[in-house]
């Protein structure tokens, strides 16, 4: 009965603390990741996946928990897009998807405006897995709507070098486009 | 006045009121600096369209964490025990990342380490007193223990290293040839560990501890605990503590969160030193501060010839510890039952070593042997 006991104390402990991390955290880590994969499914799995890895491995009171949550959720969708493998598989349900999802979210744009739109997206996952780690996550967090304060904390770097990190990334991004562009 | 960096401008793009006084009077007299903005901005703006989304997605936090309740139920998913996170922590512990969570308390832990290696029957005075432990000696430390030590920099002044930075080495020779040390490698690798290996040498760098009897004074004043009586000479003792140089082979070094498969390494063992007291008075007062509690305080005492021993703490909530014979000497190995991982330590010949990973420990202990 005792151990039955502390052991629902225990969980009670540990779960408590982590379902207030979730509840915190779990939007701006799907929108982190929703800002890489620029799909809504996939990135509510990489939001499962990276509660679930933090949940196994650390304490849900960790000062770091927040910004830990971050950046695993920048590097895991980062790593669905360069995934070769599941990159090919995504592209071939993505067109299907998207041109479903644009058909009833951009009824006000005429089909060739929604296969263009969906090519972008294409072209701009696909670049953003051809930076940097470090280029590639600063854009996925900033442009999720994380302050450089939470940008620097999940990238352990000072909050005075956000800039510079972020005004590297853009000018890699738009030259990763630029060199796919059809000439 | 110099123009503004690239990375100001893009900040002041999205946090215009983050920048300085000083630097928004001089952007607003520069041309040049508002037409790189202007170049900045429109850039920022290219991105923000490429990176837009089609649709904001609406989350159900509730639903999805009932879904992970239940897939961690259905895969069994429970949380790895807290000794691997500690591992997997220690192997990570690179940066400010690592200092900021604990750093006052690892701190404080490194210098009380030092005590454990204090000549309790010592009483040398007013001289520098040097000495290098000869063996390995498992302390079993609780969070407990370690959240209860006292913040030492109150007490006096604190030196850290400096900040050491890893040269990596082409192979073992280049890592022997950088390190003046005789590297050894394993004869063997346990199934499934990748061949592929990285070499890292650390110089070595020095701690030290000095105390300040007035520190200590206004630390007791402000808290209002009653200060143990001081001994003569106490203030203005200083304590330094020498790592040696290591190296470091990580073998199928682990991406993101993964483990590397294995760490093979090896230090000069450490030296102390101690100035005005013997290292028993310094401890025996330290020891009695308030905070620390009477097992560590015990357990420290305890710990047999310091002059010989170098104390592993082993955190006695997360790990267990037990002795092996590895090359011939005295060891200590560190896991848990369920050999998820393991680790073990061992001083030959004044050169620490330590083997670790992911594998059970009896692997680890022929990877140990091996070492040729």
């Amino acid at each position: 009965m005792a151990t039955a006991a502390s052991s629902w104390m225990e969980r009670q402990e540990r779960d408590v603390p982590f379902e207030r991390l979730f509840t915190a955290e779990y939007a701006k880590v799907v929108a982190i990741a929703y800002r890489v994969l620029a799909d809504a499914h996939e990135a509510e799995d990489v939001a499962q996946e990276v509660f679930c890895s933090f949940h196994r491995r650390h304490s849900p009171d960790a000062p770091y928990a927040a910004a830990w949550l971050h950046r695993a959720a920048a590097h895991a969708a980062l790593n669905v897009v360069r995934g070769a493998r599941r990159r090919r598989q995504r592209e071939e349900t993505e067109a299907i998807a998207r041109e479903r999802e644009q058909s009833t979210v951009q009824a006000s744009l005429d089909p060739q405006q929604a296969l263009e739109e969906a090519e972008r997206q294409r072209e701009v996952r696909q670049a953003l897995g051809r930076l940097s780690p470090k280029s590639a996550a600063v854009l996925a967090l900033r442009y999720s709507g994380l302050s450089y304060a939470e940008v620097a904390e999940a990238l352990d770097v000072g909050v005075g070098q956000i800039g510079t990190l972020l005004r590297r990334a853009e000018a890699a991004l738009r030259k990763e486009m630029n060199d796919a562009a059809p000439h | 006045m110099r123009h503004l960096t690239d990375g100001t401008l893009r900040r002041m793009v999205d946090e215009p009121l983050a920048i300085s006084a000083r630097d928004r009077d001089h952007y607003s007299t520069c041309l040049r600096c508002r037409s790189k903005f202007e170049e900045i901005d429109a850039n920022a703006r290219e991105t923000a369209r490429l990176l837009s989304t089609s649709s904001v997605v609406q989350v159900d936090p509730r639903l999805a964490l009932s879904q992970l309740h239940h897939r961690i139920a259905v895969d069994r998913l429970e949380p790895v025990p807290r000794w691997q996170t500690w591992l997997a922590d220690t192997f990570q512990r690179r940066g400010r990342r690592f200092r900021k969570p604990i750093g006052g308390a690892a701190l404080a832990a490194v210098v009380v380490g030092a005590m454990f290696l204090t000549p309790a029957g010592s009483l040398a005075q007013n001289f520098v007193d040097v000495f290098q432990p000869k063996q390995i000696a498992p302390l079993t430390i609780s969070t407990n223990d370690l959240s209860g030590l006292p913040d030492l920099s109150r007490f006096g002044t604190l030196s850290f290293p400096r900040k050491v930075s890893e040269q990596p080495a082409p192979s073992a020779a280049a890592a022997a040839s950088a390190s003046y040390m005789n590297v050894l490698t394993p004869a063997s690798l346990p199934a499934g560990v990748p061949s592929s290996v990285t070499y890292d040498v650390l110089p070595g760098s020095s701690a030290s501890f000095t105390f300040r009897a007035a520190k200590a004074r206004q630390a007791a004043a402000a808290t209002g605990k009653p200060l143990p009586r001081m001994p003569a000479g106490l203030d203005g003792s200083t304590l330094q503590v020498t790592s040696g140089t290591a190296v470091v082979a990580v073998y199928g070094n682990g991406a993101g969160d993964a483990l590397p498969a294995l760490v093979v390494g090896q230090m000069k063992a450490p030296t102390i030193s101690i100035t005005r007291v013997s290292v028993k008075v310094m401890e025996d007062y330290i020891l009695s501060l308030p905070g620390v509690t009477a097992r560590l305080a015990q357990a420290i005492r305890s710990i047999g010839d310091p002059t010989k021993t170098l104390p592993l703490p082993i955190p006695i909530d997360l790990a267990h510890a037990q002795t092996v014979q590895v090359q011939g000497v005295q060891g200590t190995a560190v896991g848990d039952s369920t050999g998820v991982g393991s680790v073990v330590v061992w001083e030959k010949n004044g050169i620490i070593y330590g083997v670790g990973g992911t594998q059970p420990e009896d692997q680890i202990l022929a990877v140990a042997n091996s070492l040729r």
